[in-house]
Order: C-alpha cells, then sequence, then structure tokens
C-alpha cells in the first residue's frame, strides 16, 4: 500500500512531531508509515483523514494507483 | 531538550550503563571458567543475555515508551517470532541430549533455554523496530 501522507502533512503545515501528537502516536510511526514500511490501522487511517479533511482512499491507495 | 527527552536519555544512559555491568559480570564468569579449564556456569548465559535485554531496551525505550499500535504490532510480532524460535531451540537441545553429544541438568537446559529466549525475544523486537 502506498500513501500520500508526507505531501498532505506537508501542505497543512503539520511536522511529524505535531502530527504524531495530534494523532497520539509516535514520531516513529509517522516515519515508518511516510516510507510506507509501516500500515496503519483503521481508525488511525479514519483520524488522519478527519485531521486533514479528506477521504482516507485519498491518503492510501493500493500501489500502482495513484488517484 | 525538553523534560520528556531529558527522562528518555537518562533512562537509555541508564540501560546501557545496566548492559555494560552486566556484561562485565559475565565476561568475568567466562573467563574465570575459561581459567579453570570448565564450561561457564549456566548462571552466566543469563547474566549474558540480561546485557543483551538492556541494550536492547536502551535502544527500544524511546520507542516504547509511547505504547502505540506499531509497537504492539512490533511486541506482537517479535514474541510470535520467539515462540517458534523456542520450539526451535527445545528440539536442537532435545537432539544435543539424547544423542549424548552435550550433557546437562534440567537446571542448566533451563538456563540455556532462558537466555536464548531473552536474547531472541529482545533483538528480535529491535530487528523489527528497524524494520517498520
Amino acid at each position: 500500500m502506498d500513501n500520500k501522507l508526507k505531501e498532505l502533512r506537508e501542505t497543512h503545515g503539520y511536522s511529524q512531531d505535531q502530527l504524531a501528537k495530534k494523532l497520539g502516536v509516535s514520531r516513529q510511526t509517522i516515519i515508518s508509515i511516510e516510507k510506507g514500511r509501516y500500515n496503519p490501522s483503521l481508525p488511525l487511517a479514519l483520524q488522519m483523514g478527519q485531521i486533514f479533511e479528506t477521504p482516507v482512499e485519498d491518503i492510501f491507495f493500493l500501489d500502482g494507483s495513484p488517484d | 531538550m525538553n523534560h520528556e527527552g531529558g527522562i528518555i536519555i537518562n533512562y537509555r544512559i541508564a540501560f546501557s550503563a545496566l548492559g555494560s555491568l552486566f556484561l562485565l559480570m559475565g565476561g568475568f564468569l567466562t573467563i574465570a571458567a575459561f581459567m579453570a579449564n570448565s564450561a561457564p556456569l549456566s548462571e552466566t548465559y543469563t547474566i549474558l543475555s540480561m546485557s543483551v535485554m538492556a541494550f536492547c531496551l536502551s535502544y527500544l525505550y524511546p520507542q516504547f515508551v509511547q505504547k502505540d499500535e506499531r509497537m504492539q504490532l512490533i511486541r506482537q510480532k517479535g514474541m510470535f517470532f520467539t515462540f517458534f524460535a523456542f520450539l526451535f531451540y527445545s528440539f536442537i537441545l532435545n537432539l544435543l541430549v539424547e544423542f549424548e553429544v552435550v550433557q546437562l541438568t534440567a537446571s542448566e537446559a533451563i538456563n540455556i533455554l532462558t537466555a536464548l529466549m531473552i536474547s531472541t525475544l529482545f533483538t528480535s523486537w529491535v530487528f523489527l523496530s528497524r524494520r517498520y
């Protein structure tokens, strides 16, 4: 699974640390998600969608289907 | 550096110091056994595994302190892997004892298995935390 978390985070002006605190996870978790090494749980993905005011499928998508 | 960061660094230093202490103790016991021309006491393995544990914890502490879902996954996967490693170790140890390659008392076997379990669990957590 691929994601646009880094782009969205930077667009909304959050640092990794700020986003981690907002989501109640560690900064390392945000780094791992951005690098695609870790896929978040559904509740965490939905929380991200709420923060960025965008559907989850606009943040996370299957490999090879970015839009 | 904020207060939280300072506490984390203090814990990391404490774990490293503890690891060094255990390593020193384990090293001393190994050298003593070597000089006495005999096998090390079985407790030596446990002490050395405690050293591995402390060093791993000094690396893992900043991540472990926050019990988020990624850390839970790493913990679960580490324990799952360690379970199968335990079966493998038991099988090998059983073979060695059955074919009389080594002669161990029950307490020695338990100490060796415990040391292997501790080392495997903590090193697997370190590997997994680097992977995820």
